[in-house]
């Protein structure tokens, strides 16, 4: 029955292969998805084992030969045998008998454990996230050798039936925090799991989702010392991005290089350097354009003078010359992200240098504001995760300085930080631990403090031990 | 709505609330009354606000856990409270107007950017609005972003004042009197007791360590700046110092650099006047808070609405009368100190009163109920 059902569901499949070993006159009939197994370990670890059996091929007979060579579950409805199958594994049905014999022989090729291209490291280690949730784990499990180190994997999408793996650290994370999150992930309703980002749009509480409130990580170290730190990350099949929670903007700031350099005041002037070209990219502009329109005289006299002699004969009104750059701009970095690696450097040349220039020699934009886009431009990608947040942002200040002033870009400063200090997860503020300020997570904020003196767990996470 | 809130926020708002909004039109004020020792009588007002302030923490000290209107509904009855928070909502309503007209004054003249009222208004009440209806908690939390850079714009604005202040220009002292001193700062006492928010905060704070001692330290700062910034101005201006209507905006033009940094006061300035929008932000909850007490509001949609209804008050009663002339002429000169007087002064130095009798009360009811069920 179990046979007869599997083979109605799966009838007409191209890519289904099927083979019936015949041992000492009983039929075993076995099938798998060509391309999804490895012909190898099917031969090797399936059909050769049942093949040279001296006894009937009963269930227990191939069970028994088959868990010598590789890993086997038992099956006893068409649900799990189809999960199964769909999975990459061989079915092995037999004659007068309900169970089937789902064996590991998945073969499908995978990129290997490679430096990623996104949390580059100068110096640390190099090794990357790729698309197996399995070797994905692998990377966590051989960094965290503990039994605390727990994980629930689980199955999402309808159709795609993508395997989540939730890790935590046991006595560590949260456990409340830790079972919303797999209450939440078992919750998601949706055909198809294609990437971690999927998964982090049920995560994330912003409605806005202007605010990036989850962590994604791809380098396996950095991810291990989240876990460390009470927080729970979430591995996905078919993503190198692996999910963190609780995530806090604090994050954004901390890079996996300020924990390798061995002096915590490198990492300190580091950050407070991304700070500083994160005020610079979103505030610049619109301050510049305020400047020019309402309050000249907030200008020294000199430079001044050069901004008038570099503006003057210009067409177009600060406000339009600012948006004009930053558009410019953006299209430029656009357009370089999609277009081919080889086009791009040198198409990037051309749009960066030869137009920025010949704008200016052509009298259509100045000098200071190419200036003042391109520094704010640059500012952006000191936290490359926010990159498109702070270029909305960026925009909205730029008008709001052009049509109302300083005022304006205070007002609206202070409508971001009401809604940013508003923001929490799991409990989590996103904004700790600054507002609300937290002494103990202060240590490794803003300002690193030695390694040696990080005694306590980050209270913000909700760690068990923070808590203390 | 999150009115939580944790003692460090509770700190900081003090060193805002005593700072903010003092120095616009104010100092003008106060030396059209008292001349060069108006400095003298703001001293003595904050002298007063400091021994109410330390009833206030008495009664927090005492609280058992009870809001503020529970204590007031427990000792002056459901309909005396009522209107004592009345009151209430009138004088924050009265202070956030004042402070915002003043403000609005201060950025026209200092950045030379013409608003209309309406036009000021509405994206102020837009920010204040967003933090009321999240809570007092988001309110602490925007403050403590806020701090370091207000505290160092008010670093700032000194340092650029200090290097042309003549100190003589606060002699001959008491040259109308001690009295016309004395007069003056119960005429001004309408702009103190900033620090009565913490009562819409009982049974709210979580007694740790050395609260109140923090809390004195915090208002202590808080008047130091004050008092620092008012000198300065005196002594920039001498006897031209009354006719002065915003003193932030004038004294950091002393600043005789201007032609080689240019006008950087003007950021100060601009990051001070934030420091008055987070304290007409928390008015506007405390003026919320006491609203819904007075028609029972407890949840979210009735706070909005309530918020709607002051925002109204808030955009159109400047448009049809002389607000700033009622302030000074009615709450400042006239009888109307009175009757603020009366929440300013009179509740808090009785609260501690209050908050024993309604702690005996709550008991007193435990015991009943025992014999009654015993």
């Amino acid at each position: 029955m179990l046979k007869y059902q599997f083979f109605k569901e799966f009838c007409g499949f191209a890519d289904l292969k099927t083979r019936q070993l015949r041992v000492q006159g009983q039929v075993v009939d076995m099938c798998f998805l060509d391309g999804m197994v490895n012909s190898d370990k099917v031969a090797e670890y399936v059909a050769k084992p049942i093949l040279s059996l001296d006894k009937k091929p009963t269930f227990d007979n191939c069970m028994q030969a088959i868990l010598f060579g590789a890993e086997c579950i038992e099956i006893d409805d068409v649900q799990s045998a189809k999960k199964e199958f769909l999975d990459g594994k061989t079915i092995l049905f037999f004659c007068c008998d309900e169970r089937a014999i789902a064996v590991d022989t998945k073969g499908i090729e995978y990129r290997a454990v490679i430096e990623p291209p996104t949390n580059m490291v100068t110096k640390g280690p190099r090794e990357g996230f790729n698309e197996n949730v399995k070797t994905n784990v692998m990377l966590l499990r051989k960094r965290l050798k503990t039994s605390d180190f727990r994980i629930k994997y689980l199955s999402v999408g309808d159709k795609t039936n993508t395997m989540v793996a939730v890790c935590w650290l046991k006595g560590v994370a949260n456990k409340k925090i830790t079972k919303q999150i797999i209450s939440k992930i078992e919750n998601i309703s949706i055909d198809g799991v294609i990437d971690s980002s999927y998964i982090a749009c049920y995560l994330d509480p912003d409605k806005t989702n202007l605010f990036r409130m989850v962590g994604s990580i791809e380098k396996p170290d950095i991810v291990c010392s989240k876990l460390l730190e009470g927080r729970v990350a979430i591995v996905v099949d078919g993503s190198p991005i692996v999910l963190t929670l609780p995530y806090m903007f604090i994050e954004d700031m901390q890079s996996p290089d300020d924990y390798y350099y061995y002096m915590p005041q490198m990492a300190t002037a580091a950050r407070v350097l991304r700070l500083i070209a994160m005020t610079i990219a979103v505030l610049l502009p619109g301050v510049y354009v305020a400047m020019q329109v309402f309050h000249y005289q907030m200008l020294p006299s000199k430079f001044l003078i050069t901004i008038v002699s570099a503006t003057q004969g210009i067409p177009f009104t600060p406000l339009i010359e600012m948006i004009v750059v930053i558009l410019l701009f953006d299209i430029l970095r656009e357009a370089n992200s999609r277009m081919p690696q080889i086009a791009g450097l040198s198409l990037s040349i051309v749009g960066a240098i030869i137009l920025g220039d010949a704008a200016v020699k052509a009298g259509l934009l100045g000098a200071p504001a190419v200036m003042i886009g391109a520094m704010s431009g640059i500012g952006l990608y000191t936290m490359p995760d926010n990159t498109m947040l702070f270029m909305l942002m960026r925009i909205a200040f730029t008008l709001l300085g052009g049509y109302v002033g300083i005022l304006g870009i205070l007002l609206g400063v202070m409508l971001v930080v009401s809604y940013v200090v508003s923001l929490d997860q799991f409990g989590t503020p996103y904004l700790a631990p600054i507002a609300p300020s937290i002494a103990n997570d202060k240590m490794d904020a803003l300002f690193k403090k030695p390694l040696q003196d990080l005694q306590k767990r980050d209270v913000s996470a909700m760690s068990i031990r923070g808590k203390d | 709505m999150n009115n939580s809130i944790k003692q460090t926020q509770i700190i900081l708002l003090v060193i805002i609330v005593v700072a903010g909004g003092k120095f616009l039109s104010l100092p003008g004020l106060v030396a059209k009354l008292a001349g060069r020792d108006s400095w003298v009588s703001m001293a003595i007002m904050f002298a007063v606000d400091f021994v109410c302030l330390a009833f206030i923490l008495w009664s927090v000290y005492l609280n058992k856990g009870k809001s503020f209107d529970e204590i007031l509904s427990d000792v002056l009855t459901p309909v005396g409270a009522k209107i004592v928070f009345l009151i209430y909502a009138f004088f924050f309503i009265l202070r956030i107007m004042g402070g915002l007209l003043d403000t609005q004054e201060l950025i026209s003249s200092t950045l030379s950017v013409v608003t209309n009222w309406i036009a000021f208004i509405l994206p102020v009440l837009f920010v204040a609005g967003f933090n009321v209806v999240r809570g007092v908690r988001n309110i602490g939390r925007v403050t403590q972003i806020f701090f370091g850079f207000i505290f160092a714009s008010v670093v700032g604005i000194l340092l650029l004042s200090l290097k042309n202040t003549d100190f003589s220009n606060l002699q001959p002292h008491f040259a109308n009197g001690f009295d016309l001193v004395a007069k003056t700062a119960l005429d001004v006492s309408f702009w103190f007791s900033d620090y009565i928010f913490i009562l819409f905060l009982l049974g709210k704070i979580t007694k740790t360590g050395w609260f109140s001692v923090k809390v004195s330290l915090a208002y202590l700062v808080g008047v130091t700046i004050t008092l620092s910034l008012d000198v300065i101005f005196l002594c920039l201006f001498g006897n031209l110092a009354e006719f002065s209507s915003s003193a932030l905006a004038k004294v950091s033009g002393f600043n005789l650099t201007g032609s080689v940094y240019g006008r950087i006061d003007w950021l100060f300035v601009m990051i001070w006047a934030s420091s008055v929008i987070i304290k007409c932000t928390l008015f506007l909850w405390s003026a919320t808070m006491a609203l819904s007490y007075v028609f029972g509001i407890k949840n979210k949609k009735g706070y909005i609405i309530l918020f709607a209804l002051v925002g109204v008050l808030f955009v159109l009663l400047p448009l049809v009368l002389p607000i700033k002339n009622i302030i000074v002429n009615v709450f400042c000169l006239g009888v109307g100190k009175y009757v603020t007087i009366f929440v300013q002064y009179v509740i808090p130095l009785s609260m501690p009163l209050f908050t024993f009798l309604s702690n005996k009360k709550t008991n007193g009811g435990k015991n009943y109920a025992k014999q009654k069920t015993g």
